[in-house]
This record gives structure tokens, sequence and C-alpha cells, in this order.
């Protein structure tokens, strides 16, 4: 078994992108990622090698960054609850999540900033599928081994999340106008 | 939506920054001497409520019982002591 530090200097990077695909900020794809990897060092002892040691870290990756979302949208709900003003100073202290994501360039970032705020919008498992296949361009069998599901499972599921993304891109809702402006963004630039 | 989707092919990776490691380390030593986190001290004192709780009720009911058994022993002339006969 390698040591805990080989581990990190290994896995680092890979950590971080993925997290940083589920959350689209710098900040917290940290938080994640300082997660993952006490965990990692906590049950290092209960790796039974029955899997590779990456796709283990990444099924960690995956639920840790999961976890953080769900925890996140609970503050939200429940915000009301607690004053949204700073004790002393009055100034709001409620922490908007903004996307603050280093590997998009600045030309493609508001397309793609859209594109992830419908993402958010999948299931979990069509989301952590379609990051795995077109973000971390991982193929299917390798997916499949991450999700524990079969191949075909896969495929579907991929299936899956891009009809739901197609029909939320064609769903006017509010605005049409705003609608029509991310059609045009997104088909330019793709 | 393919077409829509294969702008995400342009999303670089990044870094992660280097002082993570040393942030990791950190926490993982000062879990290492926090033995009792909030949770089990927590788990561990609603356990002994409960068998305290449980203890104390128990006492009660006996209590409550032994009279009516001593009632019981005097009315079937039933000894509680283990002399053969009645002196």
């Amino acid at each position: 078994m390698p040591k805990f530090e080989q581990i990190y200097n290994e896995h680092k990077n890979q950590v971080f992108n993925l997290a940083l695909q589920y959350v689209q900020n710098y900040e917290d794809a940290q938080e994640i990622t300082q997660d993952v990897f006490v965990s990692i060092h906590k049950s290092l002892f209960t790796f039974k090698e029955q899997s590779k040691l990456s796709t283990w870290i990444i099924r960690i990756t995956i639920n840790k960054s999961l976890d953080y979302i769900k925890a996140k949208k609970r503050k939200k709900r429940f915000g009301f609850l607690v004053s949204i003003l700073h004790s002393e100073t009055n100034e709001v202290i409620y922490d908007v999540p903004n996307f603050n994501h280093p590997g998009v360039q600045l030309e493609s970032k508001e397309a793609i900033e859209n594109i992830f705020k419908l993402i958010n919008q999948l299931p979990d498992n069509q989301k952590t599928a379609l990051i795995l296949s077109k973000i971390e361009n991982k193929k299917q069998a390798e997916i499949s081994e991450i999700m524990n599901i079969s191949i075909k499972s896969v495929e579907s599921l991929i299936q899956r999340a891009k009809l739901n993304l197609s029909d939320k891109l064609n769903k006017p809702k509010g605005n049409d106008n705003n609608i029509v402006k991310l059609k045009k963004e997104v088909v330019n630039i793709g | 939506m393919n077409n829509n989707l294969s702008i995400l092919k342009d999303i670089q990776e990044v870094e992660a920054p280097d002082f993570l490691f040393t942030r990791i380390k950190q926490e993982i030593e000062s879990k290492q001497y926090n033995v009792f986190t909030f949770s089990t001290t927590f788990s561990i004192g609603i356990c002994l409520l409960v068998i305290l709780i449980l203890n104390v009720s128990f006492i009660f009911k006996y209590y409550e019982i032994l009279p009516k058994l001593n009632n019981n022993e005097y009315t079937m002339n039933l000894m509680s002591n283990n002399s053969l006969y009645n002196e």
C-alpha cells in the first residue's frame, strides 16, 4: 500500500478537478478535496483492493461533492431561520454561490456557466455520468466501474441527461428573450 | 445537444493549490487527538441516560410490588424464611 503522501501527490489534481466540475467554485473545491483526503487517510486500511485505488478515490470524491451540494442547499433552505446580518457590523453574511471555475476561459465563461446551470438541475446519477463522460473524458467501461453499474446503464444515463438538458434548453421559462440569447450563445460557441 | 456539450471540452485542468496538503495534515492531526467527537459523546450520554432511567423504573416497580408479595405470603400462611415448622 503506497504512503498517504504519495497517494495525495498522484491524485490531488484529479480529485480537485472533479470536485470543481461539481461545484464550479474554486474555494468549495478546495474544501471538498480536503474532506476527500482526510476521508482517504481515515479509511485507507479498509481499502481491500477489490477495485483500483483511483476508482475508489473517484467514488469518494463524487460522494463528498454530492454531499457538499446537498448540505449547501439545506443551509439555503433554512436560511430564513438565521439572521443574514452580521451581529456587529450589520453587513449581510449570506454567501451567494458564484461561478468561479479557473479552468474556464473568459471568452466561453458565460456559455459554460449557463450549461452548468442546467447540468446542476439534473438528478445526481445523470449529472455524474455526464460529468465523467463529457468533461473528465472517461470511457463508458471506466464510468460503469466507478458508478458500479452496467455499461448499458451508463449509456442510458447519458442519453437521459442529454434529453433532459435539451428539454430544459427548449423550454420557455420566464423571459423568452433570455432563452433565445442563451441558445444563440451556446450554438455560436459550440 | 452534442454540439452544445462539446463546449465543455474547452474546460482546462487546474492545479490543486500547494497549501492544501498542509491543511489536510492539520485536520488529520487534530482528529487524531480528538478521540471523542461531539456525536460519540452525545450517543454515549444518551445510552447511559436510558440505562439509568430503566434501572430507576425497575427499582420503583420492585418496591411497588414488594408489599403485595408480603401480603400474599401472610394470607396464604407461607413462610418467607427457611424454618420448616411454625413457631
